[in-house]
């Protein structure tokens, strides 16, 4: 069996730390066709970064050097080139802003089936993965032929890793640059305003329950009363109603409290990834059935707009 | 200008899904537009109604019941709808990312937009890769996650949203696909005028005859084995009893923590 690719994902020359989950579902699959599990990087002294993902299991690392930023042009390009020189079994990347920027242009060009957002992969005589559908309250097992394009959920596999002896091989392809038609600028982070959640360790954290902006202030009020800072989930920021610096989830601050106490939060994906190092998560939501609950410690199945007042009383 | 806007009807969230391993009991379902469309649509509008000449198309992959919804996103101002269905899809329990952009490519080669708009995942599939796809299999060039989109002759300059509170800064060159991130504008609610406007605005429907003269080429290459509920290895304690009851137990958790005064 011809050996399993895996696409590194790195920004700004650091390694994303979710790569090494993705090494990890990469080399477990290699395992299960008993074949290598091979890694490619692409940009900026990828040789330093090489370096960095050099970890047991790893068969060879393919190195591109680009000046430039983040292309998903060049990407396509070089991880084209690379297929039809080694044949791989298959190619795994990150679920991520990056791996679905480019693996779907990828999965088309190459002809190859798209497997999106994998949280389990498995191999006995076919090529099997799990997907989350309807806000994660089904999965779905998909099956496809080799090789397919996996991208791969962040955070679902181990990160641990020991140090590996991989030969690293710089390729030599050439790029055709009148087909980069996406060029990248620059880069913002979100300026964090008079509050930073990332440092609190109480966070009464409102979601879409809450259902109009006015019922915010008994949110506001409650943390008053115990004492916590608020923030949100995506929809209330999306609304206009809190800064995006109160935006917990992946896109916006991952947050690590003694307590994480979500008001009318469902838990879609990106936001339990924002919270999963809570050590303590408490959750009231009137569905029985909202994601948040598999993410929690403690849940209350009722309406915020009676447990809300109730629970202020409780600390007035 | 002439704006596409690849949009998709979804269950609402709060429904229970009925299945079996291999189909879901849509008939419990309350449907409605999906989210991240919603905002396309809107950001579609608005480019239309800052550019002289401008139409907006919208196109669905979608049984007859999504007419509905699809009349909703003419009421708010889609010019024209288009929505595509073929028996071959009745015995599938999705249409996978690839599938789709297939489908689409179809009707993008009939209309020739300029630009294409589509939400960056629906609630349902989440597949997170139709838009990128599409892309490919028709030429285009493409952002996703486009928090902000300025257009200036063939060049737009989009802000995208990654991970962690970082946003990216780029240019890309026209014609091109963006997927479109929520909160990147706040949708229109239809109007009376336009409800009513709407029931007169174009609906074409096309199947897999209408798009190709080999219909065998619109094939899935991804099984389904079986649908699943998720399996979960977290306990978690549930407060019961009256919502006074279940707020004291609540408290009482926070207190023995340390906060509040506890």
């Amino acid at each position: 069996m011809s050996p399993i690719l895996i696409i590194a994902e790195h920004r700004q020359g650091i390694i994303n730390p979710d790569t090494f989950g993705l090494l990890t579902a990469g080399i477990e699959l290699s395992t299960a066709l008993d074949t290598e599990a091979h890694v490619a990087i692409i940009g900026k002294d990828p040789e330093k970064l090489a370096q960095d993902i050099n970890i047991d299991g790893i068969h060879t690392i393919h190195t591109f050097s680009t000046s430039l930023t983040y292309n998903h042009d060049i990407y396509v390009q070089t991880i084209s080139s690379l297929f039809n020189k080694i044949k791989p079994s298959s190619i795994l990347s990150l679920h991520t802003s990056t791996g679905t920027d480019y693996c779907p242009a990828l999965a088309s060009i190459l002809d190859v089936p798209l497997l999106p957002d994998a949280i389990a992969i498995n191999y006995t005589d076919q090529l099997e993965i799990l997907h989350e559908m309807y806000s994660s309250k089904l999965q779905a097992k998909l099956a496809s032929p080799l090789p397919a394009i996996i991208t791969v959920r962040a955070g679902v596999w181990p990160t641990e890793t020991a140090p590996g002896n991989a030969s690293i091989e710089p390729l030599n392809i050439s790029i055709n640059e009148d087909a980069i038609n996406f060029k990248v600028k620059d880069y913002e982070e979100t300026p964090i305003g008079d509050v930073d959640i990332s440092t609190s360790d109480l966070l009464l954290s409102v979601g879409r329950g809450i259902g109009d902006e006015a019922n915010l202030e008994l949110i506001f009020s409650t943390a008053e009363a115990m004492g916590a800072t608020v923030s949100s989930s995506r929809p209330i920021v999306d609304a206009g109603w809190l800064p995006k610096d109160r935006q917990v989830g992946q896109s916006g601050t991952k947050v690590s409290p003694s307590i994480y106490l979500a008001i009318g939060i469902s838990g879609a994906v990106q936001h339990i990834a924002g919270i999963k190092n809570s050590k303590v998560i408490i959750s009231i939501n009137k569905d029985p059935k909202a994601p948040i609950f598999d993410a929690s410690d403690y849940g209350v199945v009722g309406d915020l707009f009676e447990i809300l007042p109730a629970l202020l009383e409780e600390f007035r | 200008m002439r704006i596409l806007v690849a949009i998709t009807e979804v269950a609402t969230p709060d429904d229970t899904i009925e299945f079996s391993d291999k189909s879901i009991t849509e008939s419990n379902f309350t449907y409605g537009l999906n989210e991240w469309d919603e905002y396309a649509i809107e950001e579609a509008i608005q480019i239309s109604e800052s550019t002289a000449n401008s139409d907006v198309i919208s196109v669905t992959i979608a049984p007859p019941r999504a007419e509905k919804t699809i009349r909703m996103a003419l009421a708010k101002g889609v010019t024209k709808a288009i929505r595509v269905w073929d028996p071959q899809l009745e015995s599938l329990p999705f249409v996978d990312p690839r599938l789709k952009a297939k489908i689409l490519a179809k009707v993008v080669s009939t209309i020739s937009p300029d630009i294409i708009l589509t939400g960056v995942q629906s609630s349902n599939d989440c597949w997170g890769s139709t838009g990128v796809a599409l892309a490919a299999e028709v030429g285009f060039n493409w952002a996703t996650l486009v928090t902000d989109l300025e257009l200036s002759g063939d060049v737009a300059h989009v802000r995208r949203e990654l991970e962690n509170g970082v946003d990216e800064l780029a240019e890309v060159t026209l014609p091109a696909v963006f997927t479109i991130q929520t909160g990147i504008n706040e949708p229109r609610y239809a109007s009376l005028r336009g409800i009513k406007q709407a029931q007169q605005k174009e609906l074409e429907t096309l199947s897999f005859s209408d798009l190709s003269t080999d219909p065998e080429e619109f094939q899935s290459n991804i099984n389904l084995i079986e649908f699943s509920l998720p399996t979960s290895d977290n306990t978690i304690q549930y407060f019961e009893g009256t919502p006074k009851e279940q707020a004291a137990q609540v408290a009482t958790i926070i207190k023995d923590l340390g906060f509040g005064g506890g």
